[in-house]
This record gives structure tokens, C-alpha cells and sequence, in this order.
């Protein structure tokens, strides 16, 4: 906790009011290892003011509205129209322990840093069956970082009334009869396999 | 004096080979000793498959005497190794697949012949994962313009044979430029046909979503010609189109008169080395004098495809790969348990780019993050989709760069996914809204092919490939064999 933030820190501490800081690390003091270039800090100080109102907004927006109250309801402001937020009639009167926890939570993706967490990377490896070696959880923990980043550009659109496309010529789905048909023989389908045993598929012990 | 085959079009060849003033066995021995020359320095082929290709043309050379052979059978094929080749081995580029041999053949082969004259499997990048054909398992391509360069990829070995004459033609396949990109890079013509267009059965599949077959050729009219051949529905792919095959050639040489054209302003920025907007330049504005309106056109959105493509694409990776595991085909690494068979067969059977991908999918896919990154990324699709729709109610045909360079050193980009994943920033739009895109070589930059990609509407594949061949008459470029 640097020095800009440290006073809201305390007072919140010493209120007992759960607090939260969204920000992102300019100096070495609060553990920036690589300087930026001021071109660099100018584009994502410009790129903050979109997505911090949207952010709140949609932290807001999953609470259930069991933990704050609403004098209105809410329409949330746009993301990419910073200004909205100051105009619009909401306020939040106490926010539990259990709901901070719940909006990082479901904020998280916003909040990824520039590197996904070797950890992070063993998880998903895991999901994917894929062995790695320690090398290649570094290398692929900067890189998927880099290429997520890159992925973030998307952010900047407005997309909440966008319907989505899985396929470009809008195929649904196309039936034929269920009826057999001359497919492979049991010798054919098993002939490809590294361990065929007794006409099937065979694989080490299910562990 | 015996005809210089070699110096022969694919369609120039078929008409020969139809008329038997040439046989489809003198056309494969031919194939075949080019390959004998120039494969240790191109490195096109991941297997050649010559007395195959020799039998097959000897039984296209017994129907000639029947009659009724359609008039592109008997032209020697180069075949992207993603598409399945009955008792050849198939191995996407990658050490899984290995000793693989399929059981069938694709449909597009099928389609091609019942004798497909295969010279053999083309190299490609790993699972068609790459814009170098670097990520191999089994060496790198060198482009045929020059040995120390990439041929461009995925379909690299594709375009390279086509280049050096290692077969008259070939097929690709395009995900998100790799039919373009590589015959941009290698001087030849490179078609993405409308999604659908060509039956995706028994194609190794990428990105189920984005995939397509097309052809890969010295000149415009053997691309219509060889997707004369390929193109139709076919029952066994449920996304195929059920949608009838056009005469791709009877208006080729229509011209492009009254058509409207948009050079696309968002693929013409500062990303594009400025040498080959020149050429793109100088290429459109000759199409004015044959009486096309030429503007600028505007896809605003298209930037934002690449991006939504990094998630759509690894994202179906991610499940298309699951598939190897060890079990029922391909490699498997010995192991005690089953868990760590599967883990132990894909660390070693997958090279850095596939698990790369398979990592970004499964992130990306994964709980906590999917609205976050695919629902977002298949938005960014409908938008993009809307751009074009736009644009082609004003314009008939939209052009750009097909890739922002020229061909690049080997070796340059390996390192640097993100620099290489940049390589597909004009043709990604084009698979995102699965319209057809055509890459003609327009001209000379640093002596190196300058490719010019076409995009028209879904299905129009007959105009633009009218188009592509006004551009090939007023474009400066010469198709002649390499190296």
C-alpha cells in the first residue's frame, strides 16, 4: 500500500468498512519490476476511465442486492462513457465481508495482471490433460499473459446488446435419418490403435 | 521438341492430358523428378508418395480412353497434410500423429477424383496452428523466392510445392489466412471459398467454426477449376452447404466493368509495410480504367477480429484436440496410469504452438472466465459479420493486403507468438464472417511476391473470381518456377 492510498486504508480500517482498491501499479515502490514509457502510462491512465465505471457498475450489478441499497434503480452507464457515472442516482450504503469476496471473485478476469500465475497455468494444464515441464509453465505464464493482453482491446467495445455467433451462415442444426449405415469394421477402427487387446481399446490403469 | 510440361497451367496441362496429347504418367514422372531436384532445398512435402502417384496416373490414363474424364482429373496434387488420406500417413505437422494412416479419404478429394495423382502430403505448421509452417515436427518449408525466408503457413509446404513446381496445383486449408497468406507469400493464387463451400469431412479440424478447404494455384482460372472440383455439399459434413455449384468459369474473363470496389481503409494503416500498400495501391487503381468504380471502404470493426479470433480459435482447439490421447490412434507415451498417459502422450506427441493454444482455449473456456473471453469474442463476430454486410451493400468487392509483409526470415517471428499471430490481420475478418477472400500476387517488393487480397459476399465466388482475374492482367507480376 503506497503512500496515495494509505489513508483511505486506515480510516476504512478503523471503521471496519470492508474496501477494496482497483488500480494499477505505476512505480517500483508498489512492485513494478519494468518501467513504462510515458506514452505508455498516458494510454492506459485513458483506457482506466472507461473501465472503471464499468467495472463498479457490474460489481453492483451482481450483488443480489441483498447487501445495499438502491435509491432507484440503476441503469448502468456504458462502458466508454466515463462521465455517466457521475450523474447517476445510486448509492451504496454497506457492503458485507462476504460480498467483497463475491465481486472479486466474479471481477477477476478484469482485474489479471499482465501474466496468468504459474499456478494458474499448472490448473488449466491440468484441465487439459497436458504435461508440462517448469520451463514451459514460465514461458507459457508470460505469453499467455501477453497474448490475454492483447485480447483485452475488446474491452473497449460496448457489446451488452450484441447477440452472439457461433457460425457465420447461421446453421442450426442439421438431422439425418438414424439408420445404420457401412461404416468401419471392429477391424478397421481398432487397426489404428497403439494397444488393441481382444477386439478393444486398451489404456494403463484407471487411476 | 517434347512440351516443356513445367511451363504448363494446370488447366493448360488438363486440357492436354483430356485431348491425350500428353498422359497424366508423363505428367506424374514429371512431377516427380522435379521433386527428386528441388525438394532437399524447399523441404515441401512431409512424405512424397511417388509410385502412387504413378500408379494412379497409369488408371487415369486407362478412363482417358473411355471419354468422360472431368478435365482436371490426371493434373499431379500436392495435399496439405490436415486432410485425410486413405492408407497414406497423415500427421498435421505434428509428432502425434506420426504413423497415422487414415481409413478414408476427405471428401474433397473424393470429389477431385476417384484417383486422386497425389505427388504426396504437404508440410504445414503443426495441427495448421502457424504463418511459417516453422511449427512442424517434421523440419521447416523454405519459401522458393528465397531459400532463407518462411513460405508463410499454415499451408507453407502447399504453396511452396505450387511455387517450385512440385506438383501443378495444390489444396490448402484456411482458418484465418492459411491458404492466403502463403500463396501471397510465394507468388501463386490462393482461394478461401465461402464457409461451407467445400466439405470439411475427413479435414483434420482446427477451429470447426473457421475451417475451410481451398485451392492453391499457379494462375486464377486453375482456381476456379480445381474449386470447380471440390465444391459441393456433402451429407457426411453438417455444415457444408446445401447450396448449388455454380460454373466458376464460364464469366471468368467478364471483366470489371460497373463493379464497385472499396479498398478497405482499416487494412491500409501504418501496420502494413508501406511497400506493399503500393502495390495494393497501384493494383486497385488499375482496375479503374476497365470501368470498375474504385473508393475507399470502411470495416471498423476489423481490428477487433484478430483479437476475438485469439479466443474463437484456440478456444475450439482446445476440444478438437482432446481427441489425442493416447487411445485409439496416433502416439502414445508408455505410462502407469491412465491420467498420466494422457498427460505424458500430449507433453510429448504436441510442439509448443499446439499446446500453447490448447492452454489459451482451456483458459479461456474455463470456469470464471467464459463470459469473460468467448461469449465476448463471438459479440466481437456478430459485429464484424454486420461490417461486411454494410460494406456489401455498397460495394461488390472489398481489397487489401493479403499479409502486412513480404516474406520474412526464418527464424524471425519463432519466438514471438504475438508478433507472429499479426501475420493474419487482413485475412482473420474474412473467416470470422466466413465470406470467400482471394490472395493474387500483385507485384514485386524487394524482389519478394506482394499478395493482393479480394473479399466479396457469401457464395459470390463466380464475380470474385472475375475479379481476381482483372487483377491478375493488370497486376506486375509473371508466374515462373522457383528456385
Amino acid at each position: 500500500m503506497s503512500q496515495t492510498c494509505g489513508p483511505e486504508a486506515i480510516l476504512a480500517g478503523e471503521f471496519e468498512i470492508p474496501y477494496c482498491l482497483v488500480g494499477f501499479p505505476v512505480n517500483y515502490a508498489t512492485g513494478v519490476v519494468e518501467p513504462k514509457t510515458k506514452r505508455e502510462l498516458d494510454r492506459l491512465l485513458a483506457l482506466a476511465a472507461n473501465v472503471m465505471p464499468w467495472l463498479i457498475a457490474h460489481a453492483i450489478e451482481m450483488l443480489e442486492g441483498r447487501d445495499f441499497l438502491l435509491r432507484s434503480r440503476v441503469r448502468l452507464p456504458d462502458r466508454g462513457r466515463a462521465e455517466s457515472i457521475n450523474t447517476r442516482p445510486w448509492t451504496i450504503v454497506k457492503l458485507s465481508p462476504e460480498s467483497c469476496v463475491k465481486i472479486g471473485r466474479k471481477t477477476r478476469a478484469f482485474r489479471r495482471s499482465s501474466m496468468i500465475s504459474e499456478d494458474e497455468v499448472r490448473y488449466v494444464a491440468n484441465l487439459a490433460r497436458l504435461g508440462l515441464t517448469d520451463d514451459e509453465v514460465k514461458k507459457m505464464s508470460e505469453q499467455l499473459g501477453a497474448i490475454l493482453d492483447s485480447v483485452e482491446q475488446i474491452g473497449e467495445l460496448d457489446l451488452r446488446d450484441v447477440s452472439p455467433t457461433a457460425n457465420a451462415l447461421s446453421l442450426t442444426n442439421v438431422f439425418r435419418p438414424d439408420e445404420p449405415r457401412g461404416e468401419l469394421s471392429r477391424e478397421e477402427a481398432l487397426s489404428t490403435a497403439p494397444d488393441p487387446v481382444d477386439d478393444l481399446f486398451a489404456v494403463p490403469r484407471i487411476d | 521438341m517434347p512440351i516443356d510440361l513445367l511451363g504448363l497451367t494446370a488447366h493448360e496441362l488438363a486440357e492436354k492430358i483430356v485431348a491425350r496429347e500428353v498422359s497424366a504418367h508423363e505428367a506424374a514422372e514429371t512431377a516427380n523428378a522435379r521433386v527428386g531436384e528441388v525438394e532437399g532445398d524447399v523441404n515441401a512435402y512431409v512424405t512424397t508418395t511417388p509410385e502412387l502417384t504413378v500408379g494412379r496416373a497409369e488408371r487415369v490414363d486407362a478412363r482417358t480412353k473411355d471419354g468422360g474424364l472431368r478435365p482436371w482429373e490426371g493434373v499431379p496434387i500436392a495435399v496439405k497434410d490436415v486432410l485425410s488420406t486413405r492408407s497414406v500417413r497423415t500427421t498435421c505437422g505434428s509428432k502425434i500423429l506420426e504413423n497415422y494412416k487414415p481409413l478414408y479419404d476427405a471428401s474433397a478429394l473424393l470429389n477431385y477424383s476417384e484417383e486422386v495423382v497425389m505427388v504426396g502430403k504437404a508440410n504445414c505448421d503443426e495441427f495448421a496452428m502457424g504463418s511459417s509452417t516453422e511449427n512442424s515436427a517434421y523440419g521447416v518449408t523454405c519459401n522458393p523466392w528465397g531459400l532463407g525466408r518462411v513460405p508463410g503457413g499454415s499451408s507453407g509446404g502447399s504453396a511452396a510445392a505450387v511455387a517450385a513446381g512440385e506438383g501443378w496445383w495444390a489444396l490448402g486449408t484456411d482458418t484465418g489466412g492459411s491458404v492466403r497468406q502463403p500463396a501471397a507469400l510465394c507468388g501463386i493464387v490462393g482461394l478461401k471459398p465461402t464457409y461451407g463451400r467445400v466439405s470439411r469431412y475427413g479435414l483434420i479440424a482446427f477451429a470447426s467454426s473457421l475451417d475451410q478447404i481451398g485451392p492453391m494455384t499457379r494462375d486464377v482460372r486453375d482456381s476456379a477449376l480445381l474449386l470447380q472440383a471440390i465444391a459441393g455439399h456433402d451429407p457426411r459434413d453438417s455444415t457444408s452447404a446445401n447450396v448449388e455449384v455454380p460454373d466458376y468459369l464460364r464469366e471468368l474473363e467478364g471483366g470489371v466493368a460497373g463493379l464497385r470496389i472499396g479498398v478497405v481503409t482499416e487494412l491500409m494503416d501504418e501496420r502494413i509495410d508501406a511497400t506493399v500498400r503500393e502495390v495494393v495501391e497501384k493494383v486497385a487503381q488499375g482496375l479503374e480504367p476497365l470501368g470498375a468504380e474504385v473508393e475507399e471502404a470502411s470495416l471498423p470493426h476489423s481490428r477487433y477480429a484478430l483479437p476475438a479470433y485469439y479466443i474463437i480459435a484456440p478456444a475450439e482447439v482446445s476440444s478438437n484436440l482432446a481427441r489425442f490421447d493416447g487411445v485409439r490412434y496416433g502416439y502414445r507415451a508408455p505410462a502407469e496410469g491412465v491420467h498420466e498417459m494422457y498427460r505424458r502422450t500430449r507433453e510429448e506427441g504436441f510442439g509448443d504452438e499446439a499446446k500453447r493454444r490448447i492452454m489459451l482455449g482451456t483458459y479461456a473456456l474455463s470456469s470464471g472466465y467464459y463470459d469473460a473471453y468467448y461469449a465476448q469474442a463471438q459479440k466481437v463476430r456478430t459485429r464484424v459479420i454486420e461490417d461486411f454486410r454494410a460494406a456489401f451493400s455498397r460495394y461488390d468487392i472489398l481489397v487489401s493486403p493479403t499479409s502486412p509483409t513480404v516474406a520474412f526470415e526464418i527464424g524471425a517471428k519463432v519466438d514471438d507468438p504475438l508478433a507472429m499471430y499479426l501475420s493474419d490481420i487482413c485475412t482473420v475478418p474474412v473467416n470470422i464472417a466466413g465470406i470467400p477472400a482471394i490472395s493474387i500476387p500483385g507485384g514485386l517488393s524487394e524482389g519478394l511476391p506482394v499478395g493482393v487480397q479480394l473479399m466479396s459476399d457469401h457464395f459470390t465466388e463466380p464475380m470474385l473470381l472475375r475479379a481476381a482475374r482483372a487483377v491478375e492482367e493488370v497486376a506486375d507480376f509473371e508466374f515462373e518456377l522457383k528456385p
